[in-house]
C-alpha cells in the first residue's frame, strides 16, 4: 500500500469502516511505515482527546423547563402578529375614511353643485374666476366644468 | 399525540444534541442556549412540515450549524474590532513553548483552542463527526455537500490540528 493510499483509507480505517482485506493492508502498512504510523497515532490521540472536553452538564429537567419559553415566545409572536394585522386595518380603514370625507367635495353632486355656482354667475367669467373656482377639482372634473362653461356661451 | 406533545417529545430527545453541536462550535454557555432557544423557536413554527425524526434532527442540525455561523461572523466582527493594534498577540501565543510532560487537561484546553482556530466548515465538520458521532452521509445531508467533499474536509480538520499542536509542542514532533 502507498502512504497516498493509506491516508485516503486511514479515516475509514479509524472508523472500524473498512473490509478484512482493506483493514491487514491498512495494519500492514502502518507496521512498515513510520511517518504513516505517526499520523494515524497523532489523529487517534486529538480524537481520543478531542472527546474528553466536557460540555456544562444540562439535566433533563432543565430542558423540560426550558420548553416553556418557547411556547411563550411563540405566543407573543402570534399575538403581535394579530395585533400588527388589527392595527394596520385601523389605519387603513382611518385613511380610507379620511380620503372618504376629503372626496366630498369632489363628488358627483358637488360638481353639479359647482356647476350650477359658474352657471349663476354674470356670464362669460373671467379667467380668474375659472382658476380660482377651478384650483381644488381634479383634472377631469376642471373639464367637466370648462365643459359647462363653454356650453354656456 | 397531538402537535405540542411531539414536538416536545423532540425537544426532550434532541435538545442537547443540539445544545452539544452549538457550545462547541460558540464556545459559551449561554449563547448556546440562545441558540437552541431560537433552533426549536424556528422548528416549531414549520412543525408541520416535518415528517419522521431523522428529517427533524437533520432539520434542527443544519439551523443549528447556520446559526452558530452567524454567531461566530458577528463575533468575529467585533474580536477584529477590539483586536486593533494586537495584531502580534496570536504570534506571542503561539511562541509559547510547553514542557515536554503536559497535564491532560492542558492538552485538552489547547486542543479546544485550535479546535476554535479551525476554518467554519472545518470546526463543523469534525464537532459533527467527532462529537456527535454523525456519518458523513448525515453530515453531507445537513451541510448539503457532497460526501467526499465532507470526508476531505474532515481530513483537513485532523492534519490543522496536528501541525498546530506540534507546533506548540502539546505532540511529539514526528511527521
Amino acid at each position: 500500500m502507498r502512504c497516498k493510499d493509506f491516508e485516503k483509507k486511514v479515516l475509514d480505517f479509524i472508523d472500524d469502516k473498512t473490509n478484512i482485506l482493506e483493514k491487514e493492508k491498512i495494519e500492514q502498512h502502518i507496521e512498515e511505515c513510520e511517518k504513516c504510523r505517526n499520523l494515524y497515532m497523532d489523529f487517534i490521540f486529538i480524537l481520543n482527546m478531542s472527546k474528553k472536553i466536557e460540555l456544562p452538564k444540562l439535566s433533563e429537567d432543565y430542558w423540560k423547563s426550558s420548553i416553556k419559553s418557547i411556547f411563550e415566545e411563540k405566543n407573543s409572536i402570534k399575538f403581535l402578529k394579530v395585533a400588527y394585522v388589527a392595527v394596520s386595518f385601523f389605519i387603513l380603514f382611518s385613511i380610507t375614511l379620511f380620503l372618504m370625507k376629503s372626496n366630498i367635495y369632489f363628488s358627483k353632486e358637488n360638481v353639479l353643485i359647482n356647476k350650477l355656482d359658474l352657471l349663476n354667475h354674470e356670464l362669460p367669467f373671467s379667467e380668474e374666476e375659472i382658476i380660482d373656482n377651478v384650483d381644488y377639482m381634479k383634472e377631469e372634473e376642471i373639464e367637466n366644468v370648462l365643459e359647462l362653461v363653454f356650453e354656456s356661451f | 399525540m397531538n402537535e405540542r406533545e411531539n414536538f416536545e417529545d423532540c425537544y426532550i430527545k434532541l435538545a442537547n444534541k443540539i445544545y452539544g453541536v452549538a457550545y462547541k462550535m460558540v464556545n459559551n454557555h449561554q449563547d448556546a442556549l440562545d441558540i437552541v432557544q431560537e433552533v426549536f423557536l424556528r422548528a416549531y413554527k414549520n412543525w408541520n412540515n416535518f415528517k419522521g425524526l431523522s428529517k427533524i434532527s437533520t432539520y434542527l442540525y443544519r439551523i443549528a450549524v447556520n446559526l452558530s455561523y452567524d454567531f461566530l461572523r458577528k463575533k468575529n466582527k467585533l474580536r477584529k474590532v477590539e483586536n486593533i493594534g494586537f495584531e502580534n498577540w496570536s504570534n506571542l501565543v503561539s511562541s509559547v513553548k510547553f514542557e515536554d510532560c503536559i497535564k491532560d487537561e492542558e492538552i485538552i484546553e489547547e486542543i479546544k483552542k485550535e479546535i476554535d482556530n479551525l476554518t467554519e466548515k472545518q470546526k463543523v465538520i469534525f464537532i459533527l463527526k467527532t462529537y456527535e458521532e454523525l456519518t458523513y452521509e448525515e453530515i453531507a445531508s445537513i451541510l448539503r455537500k457532497r460526501v467526499g467533499t465532507i470526508k476531505a474536509t474532515y481530513f483537513q480538520s485532523l492534519q490543522k490540528l496536528r501541525e498546530n499542536l506540534k507546533k506548540k509542542g502539546v505532540m511529539k514532533n514526528e511527521m
